[in-house]
């Protein structure tokens, strides 16, 4: 099978300074990959590279047999973005915005209200379709920012942090949506700090850090032992290992002495 | 009136397609951008829109500035002989105003890095990106090109007839492209030879310069400017003014209008007939994609500059020294200290607080200036000296009241979720801040220019103004809603009778000034107020210190 994202040699700088080391993926098309990493590692820089919104790198990257520096149009139509910050115009209202993003993917109106209002609806958004966004709460923007990265039915979709000020029930829907979509056939690149969450849902897991694959591969491929989580497997391979002496110098703080100067 | 404009700009399709621009996509993002416009804070003024409303009261006391300043323009226009020389001043102020408006109204919406997020992972072509940008300030511009231009079109029309005010509406157009690109220029050149922290800085500072010289430039170029023969003088066959694009559209008009025809009125108009579409290619070009580019890099945190290594901006730098030295001497408790170390910092670092507070800073020695510098010779008098003294002292004092507001008012939760006693204990530290670090250092200039320029016996008196100039703003401070620092929005500064207080402490310093103008001829008692006005001052902000948390209103 043509794997759906092609990635080659990338490498990023900014300015004197690399933060993208020669990175090297095939993905499927069809799957869950759970993009994860330290702060800093590179995952929201790679995200934004292969959502065609910075064509500033070195290497090739191709994504549905496209080159993502010549075809990047053709390449947004067929993929959804859900960006780490609940980015919206917040004067607007969720009927507003949905048709501004409907409409740049050459949706009828129609159809944009139809599927939004089914779509907001299911995340208990629909009194709230004509209200402001800038009254909402972090959680409903983020449901609102959700649905314009799916609107347009993307046969890939890029979700970097999803979750972020969802409470618990809309965090299961949104696993259950995000397995849905790989049912139908869509790939899912899932950027993500909860390990718990990244674990569960993807088929293929890529851990990054200082701009670099540290580990590529099923959760069960890469568990060392059978009790492990990735969380541990994640500290473990980013060189952080010593979290019990780590937690007691914290707590010790509050038992050490004035400093002299004080 | 949205409505209209995209409708205007729907009637041009055809040219958008051949121009490789998607139509549906450039109304469509221009729908959502006017929507925003209208529902946006303006810099003007400190509430915002209401939802349903497209002009508000406010909208509409603006639009009346605007013909009340293409007013002024127009009158200054018609006083010289020459109309194109006219035409320069006339041009050179539109334009002007352009740049200043986009610069201090607009920049917020000209690098909105959530076009980023929300635009660039979307297929729309560059070009209808660009586009849609341009005709957006354009179609902002064109909201105050009708109001400024209105005066001056209908005395073309009525002097010289339909064609010239046609030709004169058309130039008009043309300035305004020109300031869209100056503008766009601008900000490229700031993007491309700076990190984007900068940017942002150098923008600011040239908001605050541009908000500053709006209050008081009306009061000082009137006084700069030499009349002396300007009204005979032809400003086309001036060489200097030869590199202005407002000369350049003047010489159309003397082209087309006077039918002079030399060479150099040729090449200038020449030069104005064709530099405002260079200017829009260059624009929707390169321009604009360099721009983009850049300010990806801007949304991006500016992480494509390097952290500056061994600068560490904390309050144990020698940076803060003075702070921290104030700070020892004049707070008595870690409560006030902290509330005086946060404002310090907030007060040089928050653009929104510099916006607002540096310009009312400035006024007053702005002032001081005007009053002084322009003054014909033997007319300064101590009634004088001591109305700059009691003016610049109660209204330096009162801009204390700034420190209750911020955009990152809901910052403030980290008073109420601390154990702190008194919140008399964090306006106070708060207060002298403020005090320490602009307001005295300010005072003190203005009152040793006084004594300067006209009598160092003056220094009791200046000293005594501020005093109960203090005296009088802190009760007056205290019989209102009490914040708890930088805890409210900025919406709420015209809130709460802030005016009739602002007018009672006018009043009441100018009724003490009136006095101590009775009683300066008695050392003595200058002397005996001083120390009354201590006391005073004293017991005031000893009140202020001591106020609990049944006067604080909520946080905003």
């Amino acid at each position: 099978m043509e794997p759906i994202i092609r990635i080659k040699d990338l490498s990023k700088y900014y300015g004197s300074k690399q933060v993208l080391h020669n990175i090297n993926l095939d993905i499927q098309p069809g799957q869950v990959i759970g993009y994860i990493g330290p702060n800093g590692a590179g995952k929201s820089t790679t995200v934004r590279i292969l959502a065609g919104m910075d064509a500033d790198f070195k290497g090739e990257v191709e994504i549905f047999g496209l080159n993502v520096k010549e075809h990047a149009l053709e390449i947004k139509r067929r993929m959804g973005y859900i960006p780490e910050l609940a980015e919206l115009y917040e004067v607007l209202t969720p009927r507003e915005f949905l048709l501004l993003v409907g409409r740049l993917h050459d949706l009828d109106d129609e159809l944009i209200l139809q599927r939004a209002g089914q779509m907001l609806k299911v995340f208990e958004l629909s009194d709230n379709l004509d209200e402001r966004m800038d009254t909402f709460s972090k959680g409903m923007r983020q449901k609102v920012l959700l649905v314009s990265g799916l609107l347009h039915n993307p046969e890939l979709i890029f979700m970097d942090e999803p979750l972020s000020g969802l409470d618990a029930n809309a965090v299961i829907l949104v696993k259950e949506i995000i397995s849905s979509l790989a049912e139908q056939g869509k790939t899912v690149i899932y950027c993500s700090h909860n390990m718990d969450t990244v674990e569960k849902i993807s088929d293929r897991i890529i851990l990054i850090a200082h701009g670099q694959v540290v580990a590529d591969g099923a959760f069960e491929e890469l568990k060392q032992n059978e009790g492990d989580s990735l969380e541990h497997l994640f500290s473990q391979l980013t060189g952080h290992s010593n979290f019990d002496e780590a937690a007691k110098g914290f707590t010790q703080s509050f038992t050490q002495q004035k400093p002299d100067h004080e | 009136m949205n409505k209209l404009f995209l409708y205007l700009v729907a009637r041009f399709n055809p040219l958008w397609v051949r121009y490789g621009v998607d139509p549906k996509h450039l109304l469509t993002i221009l729908e959502a951008k006017l929507t925003m416009d209208g529902r946006r804070k303006s810099a003007f003024s400190f509430s915002q829109h209401n939802k349903n409303k497209e002009l508000s009261g406010q909208d509409w006391i603006l639009i009346m500035m605007m013909t009340l300043m293409g007013l002024l323009f127009s009158i200054f226009a018609q006083l010289l002989v020459h109309p194109a020389s006219g035409l320069v001043i006339y041009f050179s102020g539109w334009i002007m105003f352009i740049i200043s408006t986009l610069i201090v109204d607009f920049t917020d919406v000209l690098i909105d890095v959530r076009d980023n997020y929300i635009l660039l992972p979307k297929p729309i072509k560059d070009r209808t990106l660009a586009l849609s940008r341009i005709l957006h300030v354009v179609i902002y511009l064109l909201r105050i090109f009708i109001p400024f231009n209105l005066v001056m079109t209908i005395i073309v029309a009525y002097k010289l007839g339909v064609l010239a005010m046609l030709l004169f509406i058309v130039l008009a157009f043309m300035g305004l492209l020109i300031g869209v690109f100056l503008v766009n220029l601008l900000y490229l050149v700031l993007i491309r030879f700076s990190t984007p922290q900068r940017f942002k800085a150098i923008v600011t500072y040239f908001q605050m310069f541009l908000y500053t010289f709006s209050i008081v430039g009306y009061q000082l170029v009137p006084r700069l400017i030499d009349y002396t023969g300007l009204d005979q003088q032809n400003l086309l066959e001036n060489r200097y003014c030869w590199a202005i694009p407002s000369t350049w559209l003047a010489a159309i008009w003397e082209w087309s209008i006077a039918g002079v025809h030399t060479s150099t009125i040729s090449i200038l108009a020449l030069a104005g007939l064709l530099f405002p579409f260079v200017a829009l290619y260059f624009i929707t070009g390169s321009l604009t994609k360099s721009f983009s580019e850049r300010l990806f890099a801007l949304a991006s945190g500016g992480s494509e500059s390097q952290p500056r290594k061994n600068k560490r901006l904390t309050g144990t730098t020698p940076k803060y020294a003075w702070m921290n030295w104030t700070a020892r001497w004049a707070c008595s408790s870690a409560a006030e200290r902290s509330a005086y170390e946060l404002s310090w910092f907030i007060s040089g670092r928050s653009r929104d607080f510099q916006l607002k507070f540096y310009p009312n800073l400035v006024l007053m020695p702005v002032y001081f200036f005007v009053f002084f510098f322009f003054q014909e010779a033997g007319d300064f008098s101590k009634g004088m000296s001591l109305f700059i003294l009691y003016a610049s002292a109660i209204t330096l004092t009162s801009t204390t009241y700034f420190i209750f507001f911020s955009d990152r008012f809901k910052a403030a939760w980290v008073f109420i979720s601390h154990p702190i006693n008194v919140p008399g204990e964090l306006t106070m530290g708060a207060f002298k801040a403020m005090m320490v670090k602009y307001l005295l250092p300010a005072y003190l200039l203005i009152m040793l220019l006084v004594c300067v320029l006209d009598d160092f016996g003056l220094l009791d008196d200046g000293i005594l103004a501020f005093l109960l100039s203090l005296s009088i703003y802190l009760p007056l401070m205290m019989s209102y809603e009490q914040y708890l620092t930088f805890s409210r929005p900025w919406e709420d500064v015209s809130k709460g009778n802030n005016t009739i207080r602002g007018l009672l402490g006018m009043l009441g310093a100018a009724l003490m000034g009136l006095l101590h103008y009775f009683v300066s001829p008695y050392p003595w008692v200058i002397y005996l107020a001083i120390i009354l006005a201590v006391t005073a001052c004293y017991f005031g902000l000893s009140a202020y210190r001591k106020l609990g948390w049944e006067r604080i209103r909520n946080l905003g």
